[in-house]
């Protein structure tokens, strides 16, 4: 494929983007339903999309991105879905939709310590982490264990 | 002959599986029918044509040996047809059984298809041989009685058994406008869910329209406020005091104001109309939807006359089965859940209810006993009657099989009445039966029906008439997606607690409240009631939630009650309930949630586990299995095992398990990768062939990164090569063991001797 789909979204001060394939929907924040016996980091509790009971995750906490205080944070949250896997996150700021093209984007080597992200995109000044969606389901799967 | 997968074209298949459940439904009913009713053409030729179409298809996915086996069953029927002959009843139970193996067919994974039906080939080879020959006579397996065939009666019987016939035929034809399905469609359970979760959003919505409604009315109010302002300006100024111009804009003004007001006034009489529309609508869509889970129960009961049959042969009774009721809607959940409890039922009817046909005849009744299901909705629940005709309960050797197992004293079984002696059957190993069959007399079956109803907040009760039969009746709830239940905020969020469930919500004053041993009591007057906080079974956050009142819902199972304490009580509302443990495992104590009418969520509280788990609390001071119990295991070392074989994997979990370790996976080197990335562990274990990142490139970025070079890495391998070893060792590894190494102990110890024991 000669170009890729992305959703450009802010986690504190990382800028990062998902192919929208995996992007169900944005939505406005909405509350969280808190899970029982799980005093998680990760899993955050249920929350309700198009009425359909959701888990929903911090996925700050699980590529470690540090909040940034001070600075407004939207209240917006992305909801992605992976053949049956769903998942919703609260993100800080959405950019929006662009379409890259795949030679453009920078490879990052399997093996090195980035986390998550598969490639790099200089977009308006920004430095762009594309992420790898296989590590993410799988790191979000993990996260459950 | 064997079939190659990729001769067989995945979406013809699909369609094939499709055609065949619904002409073997077709032969089934058919078969069964034929049975009673031998030499009847019409049935025949829809029996051949059923089989013909299993063929033709077979032929178009090019699965010879299905065909072959269709054209078999086809030229039974033609030969019955033709020549005029019955099928005997060895023929009946060969296509029966070869209508089975197309079942399983049907339902075999498309992509393992092939495979399947290669394992299966001998069977196939058999229910040909055995349909292509004459039928040899084979007699049903326990025959205490030769199995009488109907048209041969004892000439004693005679005259009652013909009559009966002719009654028979009379009641056939006037119900012979039989119950028409109507088409359906297939669709998925997720696409069903999602309409649900749709539908019900799109209520939720609709209500969130009122309060714009509610500010537009305002708006009118502050209008009509502002417009009676210039009113009384212009009453209270003096017409002298304006100039020409001033006057004009002053007109103008009010009649712009009056214009805006009758405008508004139009736009929310417009949007009330469309409001109560649109709630309308929604609320239809909603109940609809909920309606879509409903089937009829006729689907739920298609194979019980094939088991009633295959049963009568077996046991060498005849009964036949008489289903009314079959539009009767009902849950398809439910429906499934039924299908056990019915069975169950019937194999007591047919072993112990109905007699043997001579005994029957002995006793003025027809050879054939007849076993009765009905459904019908009633009262708002599901009403599902079996009964049959056979000898009923004998209720003196039951009080005394009582007494004999001393349940109850001699004196206390006199006074028992019918209905309190037959509560005993339902107890879990009791049977009146003398001698232990296949089928039943192990006293399982009546427990387990009365358990599955009461899961299913339904019930039982039977009427037995010695001589005459016994009937037993079964009260469900018409749907399981939706249940009432009280709502409750535990800890800032909603739960709720299934009414037919719970015993009775209070309010305690908290001076009412004792403590003894650590434990918190209340007095009723007739018993003291152990009571806990919902927040900690529940290990949710302390809500700090201090009040002179407590309220308390009270649980209770068999003998003992419990109270849990809740924050405040919210209401009862109905619910439509959505799993939500389809990615999560089980969470204990919570059985499933909902979206409430304003899109809260709420969680439903499973009151079979959370009773448990407050025994279990009550009486350890702890948490069963406690959550953070689990986390807070900081002496056990944790091993990451990173292996593309699930085998390997489970083999090495369980061997390290064992000795204490906490065991985590991964199944490649990338996913290894990502895990050392977002949790700590004492050590890794890794194969090294593995698709997208092997063993050595993971063993060397874990030694090139600063936080993870110190965790001490070993090598298992199928490769035994000095240079493979080599090379490992070279890379980092702590040690290289080969797969070998497992059952001889050598991979325990060489675990130990790197994380030195379990502490």
């Amino acid at each position: 494929m000669d170009s890729l789909s992305v959703l450009v979204f802010r986690l504190g001060k990382e800028w990062l983007a998902l192919s929208t394939i995996f992007i169900k929907e944005v939505t406005h924040s909405k509350p969280f339903h808190a899970i029982p016996h799980h005093g998680h980091s990760i899993l955050k509790g249920f929350v309700n999309i198009d009425g359909e009971m959701k888990l929903a995750v911090s996925l700050h906490e699980l590529l470690k991105v540090e909040p940034i205080s001070g600075i407004h944070q939207s209240n917006r949250m992305i909801a992605i879905v992976n053949e049956n896997d769903n998942w919703v996150f609260p993100v800080d700021e959405i950019d929006g939709i662009y379409h890259w093209v795949t030679k453009e984007i920078e490879p990052i080597p399997v093996g090195s310590s980035s986390n998550y992200t598969k490639g790099r995109m200089v977009q308006e000044s920004k430095s762009i982490g594309l992420l790898d969606e296989e590590l993410l389901f799988t790191g979000l799967k993990r996260s459950l264990q | 002959m064997s079939i190659e997968q990729n001769s067989i074209d995945p979406v013809l298949i699909d369609l094939f599986c499709v055609e065949l459940e619904a002409q073997a439904k077709i032969l089934y009913q058919g078969l069964i029918e034929i049975e009673k009713k031998q030499k009847d053409e019409k049935l025949l030729e829809s029996l051949m044509r059923a089989a013909h179409s299993v063929k033709g298809a077979a032929r178009v996915v090019n699965i010879l040996p299905i065909v072959r086996l269709a054209h078999l069953m086809e030229d039974c029927f033609e030969i019955s047809r033709k020549e005029q002959k019955e099928i005997p009843v060895e023929r009946v139970d060969q296509l029966l059984k070869s209508i089975d193996f197309l079942v399983s067919l049907s339902k075999v994974n498309v992509k393992e298809i092939a495979e399947w039906l290669n394992q299966q080939a001998s069977l196939v080879e058999s229910l040909m041989e055995m349909l292509g020959k004459p039928p040899e006579y084979r007699p049903p397996s326990t025959s205490q009685t030769v199995n009488l065939p109907p048209k041969e009666p004892e000439s004693q019987g005679l005259t009652k058994v013909q009559a009966k016939d002719l009654e028979l035929e009379k009641k056939e034809k006037k119900s012979e406008k039989k119950f028409e399905k109507s088409p359906t469609l297939r669709i998925s359970a997720e696409n069903l869910t999602r309409l649900m979760g749709l539908a019900g959003e799109s209520l939720v919505e609709s209500h969130l329209l009122d309060p714009f409604a509610d500010h537009l009315q305002e708006f009118k109010i502050q209008l009509n406020d502002i417009e009676k302002c210039v009113g009384f300006f212009k009453k209270n100024i003096k017409e002298k005091d304006l100039s020409e111009i001033a006057k004009h804009y002053l007109t103008t003004f009010h009649r712009q104001i009056n214009l805006l007001f009758n405008q508004l006034n139009q736009c929310i009489m417009k949007f009330d109309d469309y409001i109560r529309r649109h709630v309308h609508l929604s609320d239809q869509l909603y109940q609809e939807v909920i309606t879509s889970r409903m089937r009829n129960f006729a689907d739920g009961v298609e194979g019980l006359p094939r088991v009633v049959r295959d049963l009568g042969r077996e046991l060498g009774k005849q009964v036949k089965l008489e289903i009314s009721g079959e539009s009767t809607l009902v849950d398809r959940e439910i429906l499934e859940l039924l299908e056990s409890p019915l069975n169950h039922l019937l194999r007591n009817a047919i072993d112990h209810g109905i007699e043997f046909p001579e005994e029957r005849l002995a006793a003025g009744k027809s050879a054939e006993g007849t076993i009765k299901i009905d459904a019908h909705h009633y009262r708002g629940r599901l009403a599902i009657n079996v009964s049959d005709d056979g000898k009923g309960v004998d209720l003196e050797s039951l009080r005394n099989k009582i007494v004999e197992k001393n349940l109850v004293s001699t004196e206390m079984s006199k006074q028992l009445s019918e209905s309190e002696l037959i509560e005993f059957l339902f107890l879990p190993g009791f049977s009146t039966s003398g001698k232990l069959t296949e089928i039943s007399g192990r006293g399982i079956g009546l427990n387990v029906v009365k358990d599955t109803l009461h899961k299913l907040g339904g019930s039982i009760r039977v009427h037995s008439s010695l001589g005459k039969g016994i009937s037993f009746h079964l009260q469900l709830p018409l749907t399981l997606s939706v249940i009432r239940a009280l709502i409750v905020e535990i800890s800032n969020n909603f739960y709720a607690f299934p009414l037919v469930h719970i015993d009775h919500a209070l309010h305690i004053a908290s001076n009412q409240i004792q403590e003894e041993d650590d434990q918190i009591f209340f007095d009723n007057g007739e018993e003291k009631i152990s009571i806990v906080h919902a927040w900690k079974i529940l290990e949710l956050e302390d809500p700090q939630h201090s009040s002179d009142q407590l309220s308390v819902v009270i649980l209770s199972e068999q003998l003992k009650s419990f109270g849990v304490i809740v924050d405040r009580f919210v209401g009862e509302k109905e619910l439509v309930i959505q799993e939500c443990d389809r990615q999560l495992r089980k969470i204990p104590n919570i059985s499933s949630g909902a979206v409430m009418e304003d899109g809260a969520l709420v969680l439903i509280i499973d009151v079979e586990d959370i009773i448990q788990s407050i025994a279990h609390f009550i009486s350890k001071g702890s948490l069963m299995d406690s959550f953070k119990d689990a986390l807070s295991h900081p002496l056990r070392k944790k091993i990451l095992v990173v292996d593309d074989s699930s085998t390997v994997r489970e083999v090495e979990s369980q061997l390290l398990s064992k000795q204490g370790y906490d065991v985590e996976t991964a199944v490649n080197g990338v996913d290894g990768w990502n895990a050392l990335r977002t949790k700590t562990y004492d050590m890794v274990i890794t194969d090294i062939d593995m698709p997208r990142m092997n063993g050595i490139e993971l063993l060397k970025a874990i030694k090139n990164d600063p936080h993870l070079q110190q965790i001490p890495v070993m090598i298992v391998s199928y490769k035994e090569g000095e240079e493979e070893k080599r090379k490992g060792l070279e890379a980092g590894a702590a040690n290289y063991l080969t797969k070998s190494s497992f059952p001889d102990g050598t991979f325990i110890k060489a675990v130990k001797k790197i994380l030195g024991g379990t502490e």
